[in-house]
């Protein structure tokens, strides 16, 4: 009699234990936001996926930038432009962009600014590497999403609708566009093992409550 | 081709047709109330008449964007937000053919009624935007009567008048890094909600430090470097252009986002046993 109570008793606590080791929606978001955020924290170290530094950017075409995006009157793309070259640290009145060193990044060109190559774009911006974010928003890395599927049993980290031809772009390369790899998405062992640690602790918490319940039934 | 290469950037889309209608309803406004003016040596009388005429600038320009077509974009513009779950649906379906199962995903009630009032709001917003400026242009005509030459009230209008297509890619570009924001945060919100017993979750302010970078992004983006803000704290903060700072950031065009930090808190980090 006794042992049937106990038998009992074991089965519901395995029954409970087995359900306390799934994950719920809430731990699947956060598993997806975790490496998203690590994903985020990587790329703006300049990393990529495998913590490697990404491929430079380019230094061999220019680049043209209209930094106005009304209607295309001359006159007021003239002034966005100056008002850039500016802020940039250029001369408003030569339209000239040079970096510390002096040597130059971009000049006025007709009512737009162009930049000696998309490193020194990047460079006059006052960016330091390869971060994949461009000058304005919304920018691909902000189209970043997490969602968990409806089986409720994975989730998934990805950038979807336009952005995501920029984000295959970069993941896979494009040598016919001559843009090198860039694989920014992804996990490393280290985010696995500290996503790990987060999610066992949910799990320890559950299990501990289950248990209580058995020892509390005695 | 080049129209290809537009269309592959959404907001990029949706500037170029807005300027190309601001472009069109802008002349047709300024012909409509020009042509009506009366004026002695170029210069516009002090006539009751000159004043009415002035003031319908507001409705014809409003008329003239809605008949390029601005309504029937903003409305696909802010439909299209929703290419992003269609996306997403295209892209499991696929998944499921090759695992041999139906893989689907959605949305809550609650949270796509969330969507979808957000949606409206940036509606509204897009439309506000011609009406704020035909606005503006009406009012710097009006205080124009008697004292200003015609061609000078043509430019001033003109230039008032084109402004629209600026103020409006602006709001669609923050419309959209709002609306991605806000999926994030109903993730977030869903975190908080049933993990924050052991689990702390902080949030840092990411995105880039550059010269583009405004003072009160900069300021959040050092006073985050090392640990983060509570929600609590970012909902106390204000950027001095859009409300709730969450989803709305540094404000109109805002580059950054913020990131969550989770950590273990104190009693899991000892590995109380089971």
């Amino acid at each position: 009699m006794i042992t049937k109570s106990i038998q009992r008793k074991l089965t519901k606590w395995a029954k409970g234990v087995a359900i306390a080791t799934q994950l719920t929606k809430a731990e699947l978001l956060l598993a997806g936001n975790y490496v998203k955020a690590q994903i985020l924290d990587r790329t703006a170290r300049h990393l990529d996926a495998d913590g490697k530094p990404f491929a430079p950017y380019s230094t061999k075409t220019p680049v043209y930038w209209n930094p106005y995006t009304g209607s295309k009157d001359g006159t007021q793309q003239r002034r966005a432009s100056t008002r850039m070259i500016k802020k940039l640290g250029g001369s408003g009145r030569t339209g000239i962009i040079r970096d510390e060193r002096g040597k130059l990044l971009g000049r006025r060109s007709g009512n737009i600014i162009r930049f000696e190559h998309y490193a020194a774009f990047k460079q006059a911006l006052g960016r330091s590497g390869v971060d994949l974010i461009g000058p304005r928003a919304p920018h691909m890395l902000q189209a970043m999403t997490v969602r968990v599927a409806e089986d409720g049993r994975s989730v998934i980290v990805g950038i979807y609708d336009k952005p995501a031809a920029r984000a295959i772009g970069h993941q896979y390369g494009n040598p016919r566009r001559r843009l090198p790899q860039r694989k920014f998405l992804g996990a490393t062992v280290d985010d696995r093992e500290h996503l790990l640690k987060l999610l066992s602790a949910q799990m320890r918490g559950r299990i501990r409550a289950v248990t209580a319940q058995l020892r509390s039934s005695r | 081709m080049q129209q290809e290469r537009a269309i592959d950037n959404l907001v990029a889309f949706f500037e170029t047709q807005v300027a190309h209608m601001v472009e069109q309803a802008r002349r047709e406004t300024v012909h409509a109330v020009v042509d009506k003016l009366a004026m002695t040596d170029g210069v516009i009388d002090r006539t009751a008449r000159n004043v009415h005429v002035l003031q319908t600038i507001e409705r014809t320009f409003q008329r003239a964007m809605a008949d390029a077509g601005y309504l029937a974009l903003v409305s696909s513009y802010v439909k299209s937000f929703k290419g992003q779950f269609q996306f997403f649906r295209n892209v499991l379906e696929e998944l499921g053919a090759q695992l041999g199962r139906e893989i689907t995903v959605a949305f809550g009630a609650r949270d796509k009624a969330s969507f979808l009032r957000q949606m409206g709001v940036y509606k509204d917003m897009l439309h506000e935007a011609v009406a704020i400026q035909a606005r503006a242009a009406q009012q710097q005509a009006l205080f124009s009567v008697g004292a200003l030459r015609v061609s000078y009230l043509t430019v001033m209008i003109a230039k008032q008048l084109d402004m629209t297509a600026a103020r409006a890619s602006s709001l669609a570009d923050t419309s959209l890094s709002t609306f991605y924001r806000t999926i994030a945060d109903h993730g977030y919100q869903q975190i908080e909600a049933k993990l924050s017993k052991d689990i702390g979750l902080l949030y840092k302010y990411g995105g880039p430090s550059d010269k583009l970078t405004r003072p009160k992004c900069r300021e959040w983006l050092l006073a985050t470097r090392e640990t983060g803000f509570t929600r609590k704290q970012i909902n106390a903060l204000s950027n001095g252009q859009l409300a709730n700072v969450f989803v709305t950031c540094g404000g109109y065009r805002c580059r950054h986002q913020w990131v969550p930090q989770f950590s273990l808190k104190a009693k899991e980090k000892e590995g109380v046993p089971v």
